[in-house]
């Protein structure tokens, strides 16, 4: 009985994002828009008056140095920066289809569908099936066989499955840094998401690890809109589709230069976008 | 002597005789009580009071024993936890009323058993009318274990990482699935290492229950009876009752019995709970 039913949800679950995800990315992945957004912490902007739009189903790079703006710029996408008191956002946010700042806006369902990756790989002190079933289950998915096939599905997708399926009872902090943050993924991916987030996810990890995560992050090309924070510009020369270049004016980010990457990494308009990718600056 | 050698030495000299030192007392206490009390059979524990304590068990009493502990473990845990978490919660934003709350805490302590005592009195048996019962005196022991077990009990959520929060919202988590499903499991080994210490207090606390859970030795037959703690047993029985000593020895011996049990089961109970939350 239960291999049918492992068997029905896994045809069930393999249509979903390839038949969804057309050339466009019209349904399975979605477009990212701001309007004049910025994000004030106790009064003191963090980065000003941000109009962009990131299309969808590419991997987008957010470059800068450190203090422009960046992560938080990628908390407002999924609203994370609601977790911080002091913060406030203005301007508009839409996602797909959906703005995410009205008051009535469903934060579970949109944290769900705009997954977020860490610089830090945080899995739960559970074991690798649980920290899985813990997210699955939150989202309302209570058949146990549903959650397995999911996860499964996930660990393949980050081609962890043949690493860890026979200790998936295994406490998932005893994987290594680079299994980790590709745990910390397949989590994220398992809830099905439009949207992944990641904050400078290569940067506590060795060369080799790193290596596979970013090799990772090139395969989601296509079936997510990718957004990545990275100081590496080398990274985002070798992942990104599109990028947008933030600099610090007066302690206050801003957006300076945004487009395709090949353009904003090898013929910037900009001249210190040009100083910033050569090296000169930042 | 090179100053080095000198500071290793009595470093380790003195770390040494603390050791000694301890547990000299540990095994001097014990002796005490053991050597006299004397043999006594299983009876002792099983069979009911006679001649004011002098003579026969000590059965109400444990069982009046075992109903405070139950009422005051069953009152302070989920209290313990709720109170922790919301330390927990502000303290992580810095609220003046986190600081408040935290050095009222401490306060209530340090103190003194018996000030709770005059309060569950005045509070719990007179106010709320509860009389001279077991429910009063769990409710009292409650209140008196509750500061040091919530201050463990935030110190044990405060060790988990900062980063499980963020983590979880990342998840689209909600706050009371974090609360239940992560930082309860992850910090279950400090969480029950802070409720048995907080109950073992409670089974050898005397001077909370002078005045609310009274000295009757008959057997509770509800929660509304009035019942004799073993502490309160072997005051009595030192102080009031003569030819009571050795029978107060014998009770002092079934108390630390009972709190070597618990102590026990709860360092086996927390090396289970930390197995499971890895394997399960």
């Amino acid at each position: 009985m239960n291999r049918i039913l492992r068997k029905l949800y896994r045809s069930d679950l393999e249509g979903v994002h390839y038949a969804e995800c057309d050339a466009n990315g019209a349904a399975g992945c979605a477009a990212i828009e701001a309007k004049n957004l910025s994000v004030h912490y106790d009064g003191v902007p963090a980065f000003r008056d941000v109009s962009v739009s990131f299309p969808p189903c590419q991997i987008t790079a957010l470059v800068g140095p450190s203090g422009c703006g960046k992560t938080s710029f990628l908390q407002c996408l999924n609203r994370l920066t609601d977790l911080i008191p002091a913060a406030e956002v203005f301007g508009d946010l839409r996602i797909g289809a959906t703005s995410v700042f009205p008051g009535d806006c469903d934060v579970s369902s949109l944290r769900k569908r705009v997954g977020m990756i860490f610089q830090k790989p945080t899995p739960f002190p559970f074991s690798i099936r649980k920290n899985f079933h813990l997210a699955l289950k939150e989202h309302g998915t209570h058949c146990s066989t549903e959650r397995d096939v999911r996860m499964e599905k996930a660990l393949r997708d980050v081609g962890l499955w043949t690493e860890v399926k026979d200790r998936l009872g295994m406490n998932a902090m005893s994987l290594s840094g680079g299994q980790k943050q590709r745990l910390c993924i397949a989590r994220a991916l398992a809830l099905q998401p439009e949207v992944l987030l990641m904050d400078e996810p290569c940067s506590a990890l060795d060369p080799i690890a790193s290596a596979t995560v970013e090799e990772l992050i090139s395969s989601l090309r296509g079936r997510y809109t990718v957004i990545m924070v990275t100081h590496n510009i080398s990274q985002a020369r070798r992942l990104a589709d599109y990028a947008a270049f933030f600099w610090v004016k007066h302690n206050t980010g801003h957006l300076v230069e945004h487009g395709e990457a090949k353009k904003l990494f090898y013929e910037p308009v900009n001249d210190l976008t040009q100083a910033y990718v050569s090296g000169r600056a930042g | 002597m090179d100053r080095y050698v000198f500071r290793e030495g009595s470093f380790t000299v003195i770390t040494w005789l603390s050791g000694i030192a301890v547990f000299a007392i540990f095994a001097l206490l014990v002796f005490d009580v053991f050597y006299h009390s004397g043999l006594f059979s299983l009876e002792f524990l099983f069979s009911d009071v006679k001649g004011a304590g002098r003579e026969g068990g000590i059965l109400p009493v444990i069982i009046s024993t075992s109903l405070i502990v139950l009422t005051c473990s069953v009152v302070s845990l989920p209290i313990a936890l709720g109170s922790a978490y919301f330390l927990f919660y502000f303290s992580r934003q810095n609220t003046r009323i986190s600081a408040l709350l935290r050095v009222s805490l401490d306060v209530l302590a340090s103190t003194p058993s018996i000030v709770f005592g005059l309060f569950g009195s005045a509070f719990f048996c007179l106010y709320l009318d509860l009389g001279f019962s077991i429910l009063s005196g769990g409710l009292t022991l409650a209140c008196m274990i509750l500061p040091a077990v919530i201050r463990m009990c935030e110190e044990g959520l405060s060790a988990t990482p900062e980063e499980y929060g963020l983590q979880a919202a990342a998840l689209g988590m909600s706050k009371t699935a974090l609360f239940f499903h992560v930082l309860l499991p992850a910090a279950l080994p400090t969480l029950s290492a802070a409720v048995l210490l907080g109950i073992g207090r409670a089974l050898s606390e005397t001077a909370a229950l002078l005045f609310t859970s009274g000295y009757v030795l008959r057997m509770p037959e509800s929660l509304m009876d009035s019942g004799r703690s073993l502490s309160i047993h072997i005051y009595d029985l030192a102080m009031n009752i003569p030819g009571g000593d050795q029978n107060a020895y014998r009770t002092a011996a079934v108390l630390l019995g009972m709190l070597f049990v618990i102590n026990s089961v709860a360092l086996a109970s927390m090396n289970f709970c930390a197995g499971r939350v890895i394997r399960k």
